[in-house]
C-alpha cells in the first residue's frame, strides 16, 4: 500500500487533503526505521505500541489496515476493513476535494 | 482318595471356567479392534487431522520458492472440508452420543464456508439446538454471509436455556448485522437493542477477548459515533517522533485515517 499512498500524498500536494496514520506496531525505533525506509512521507499517531493502544480500541478497530475517510467538516464519509483498490478509494476522496473546494469558495 | 481329588478339580475347573471367559471377553479382539466407541474414532480423526496439519506445515516451512510453496499447497493442504465428510458421517452414525455434537461443532467451526458446515450447522440447528456447547459456534458465525447465521442464532436465543449460549448469540447477531453490511435503519436499531441487552444482562459473560459487556460498549460506541454520517470523535496523542498531534488541527481538509502496522 505504501507506494500508492506516496503517490496520492505527492499528487494532491496543494489540495485540502491529508492522510493520517494511527501506527499500531511495538517497537517504535523499528517504527521510525520503517518510516525513512519505505518513505512514509505522512504523520502518524504512535498508538502505544500495540494493536489495543488507545486511539485502535476507542475506534473499535478489529483489522489492519482499516481506513476511514473524513470530509472537510470531520464527518465520516467512509470506512474500508482493508484497502478497498486505488480506484474506489482514489475517487472517493477526489469526490470529497471537491466538495471541500467548493465549500471554501462558496462559503458554506 | 483319587476320586474326591478328581472331583475337586472339576468343581474348581467349573468354578474357574466362567471366569476365566469372562476376562478373555474384556481384552480386544482381534475381530472386535475395528469396533471403536464413537469418542474414540473421533480422538483418532482429530489425531489424523492434525497429524496431516503438522505435516503439511513442516513441509511449507522447508519450501523456499512461491512455486514451490504454490506446490506444497496443492498437494499436501490438508483441506478440513476433505475431513468434513467423515466427522459428518460419525455424528450421522451415532446421533445420539456425545461424539456427535463435538464431531458437528468442528465441521462447522472448521468448515463453515463450504457445504459441510452448512450441513453441520443445519444438524446441530436440528438435533442439538438446546446443547450448551452451542457457545463454542456463536462468534464463529458473525462473520457468515447468507441467512443461515442469523437464524440459527435467533434460533439459539428463543430455545437454548443455557446463559452462556443465549449470551454469544445475542452477542454474535447483534455483530452478524452490522458486518453484513446490509444492514438497513430497523436492521441497525435491532442490532443496538441487541447490544444492550449483552450489557444489561451478560456483562460478565467471558468473550475472546476480555467480557461480552465490555465488546457490546466498544460496538454501541462504534454504531453511536463511529459509524458514516457521524462527526469523528477527537483523536489526541503523540506522532511517531513524540511530536503532539490532534486530528481536529486538520478541520477544513479532507482526511484519511489510516490504521497501520508494518507487519
Amino acid at each position: 500500500m505504501y507506494p500508492h499512498e506516496r503517490s496520492l500524498v505527492k499528487r494532491l500536494e496543494g489540495k485540502p487533503f491529508v492522510l493520517l496514520g494511527i501506527n499500531s506496531d511495538n517497537d517504535r525505533q523499528e517504527t521510525k526505521e520503517n518510516v525513512k525506509k519505505e518513505e512514509i512521507t505522512w504523520r502518524s499517531w504512535w498508538d502505544g505500541g500495540s494493536t489495543q493502544g488507545p486511539i485502535a480500541s476507542a475506534w473499535n478497530v478489529k483489522g489492519w489496515p482499516s481506513l476511514s475517510i473524513l470530509d472537510h467538516k470531520g464527518t465520516i464519509r467512509h470506512k474500508f476493513l482493508g484497502f478497498p483498490g486505488e480506484e474506489k478509494f482514489d475517487s472517493a476522496i477526489e469526490a470529497l476535494i471537491e466538495e471541500a473546494q467548493k465549500a471554501a469558495k462558496g462559503g458554506e | 482318595m483319587l476320586r474326591d481329588l478328581l472331583g475337586l478339580t472339576l468343581v474348581a475347573a467349573l468354578c474357574v471356567a466362567p471366569i476365566v471367559r469372562a476376562q478373555d471377553q474384556d481384552k480386544p479382539k482381534p475381530d472386535n479392534a475395528g469396533q471403536l466407541t464413537p469418542v474414540e474414532k473421533l480422538r483418532d480423526l482429530l489425531k489424523e487431522y492434525q497429524k496431516a496439519q503438522e505435516e503439511f506445515s513442516e513441509v511449507y516451512s522447508k519450501a523456499k520458492t512461491d512455486e514451490e510453496r504454490n506446490k506444497v499447497f496443492t498437494e499436501k493442504y490438508p483441506n478440513p472440508e476433505k475431513f468434513a465428510d467423515r466427522f459428518l458421517k460419525l455424528a450421522a452414525d451415532h446421533p445420539k452420543d456425545t461424539a456427535a455434537i463435538d464431531a458437528l461443532v468442528w465441521t462447522a467451526t472448521n468448515a463453515m464456508y463450504g457445504p459441510s458446515g452448512r450441513k453441520a450447522l443445519e444438524v446441530l440447528a436440528r438435533d442439538h439446538i438446546a446443547s450448551p456447547k452451542m457457545a463454542e459456534i456463536c462468534a464463529r458465525l458473525v462473520y457468515m454471509p447468507g441467512d443461515q447465521a442469523p437464524k440459527l442464532l435467533r434460533k439459539l436465543i428463543a430455545e437454548n436455556q443455557h446463559t452462556e449460549v443465549k449470551a454469544q448469540a445475542t452477542m454474535a447477531l447483534a455483530q452478524n448485522m452490522l458486518r453484513s453490511g446490509q444492514a438497513d435503519e430497523a436492521q441497525v436499531k435491532e442490532a443496538e437493542a441487541l447490544l444492550e441487552e449483552v450489557v444489561a444482562k451478560f456483562a460478565d459473560v467471558k468473550s475472546f477477548q476480555g467480557t461480552l459487556g465490555e465488546a457490546a460498549k466498544s460496538e454501541l460506541f462504534e454504531l453511536r459515533n463511529l459509524a458514516v454520517g457521524k462527526v469523528a470523535p477527537e483523536i489526541q496523542g503523540d506522532d511517531i517522533d513524540g511530536k503532539p498531534m490532534k486530528l481536529s488541527e486538520f478541520r477544513g481538509k479532507v482526511v484519511v485515517l489510516d490504521f497501520w502496522g508494518h507487519w
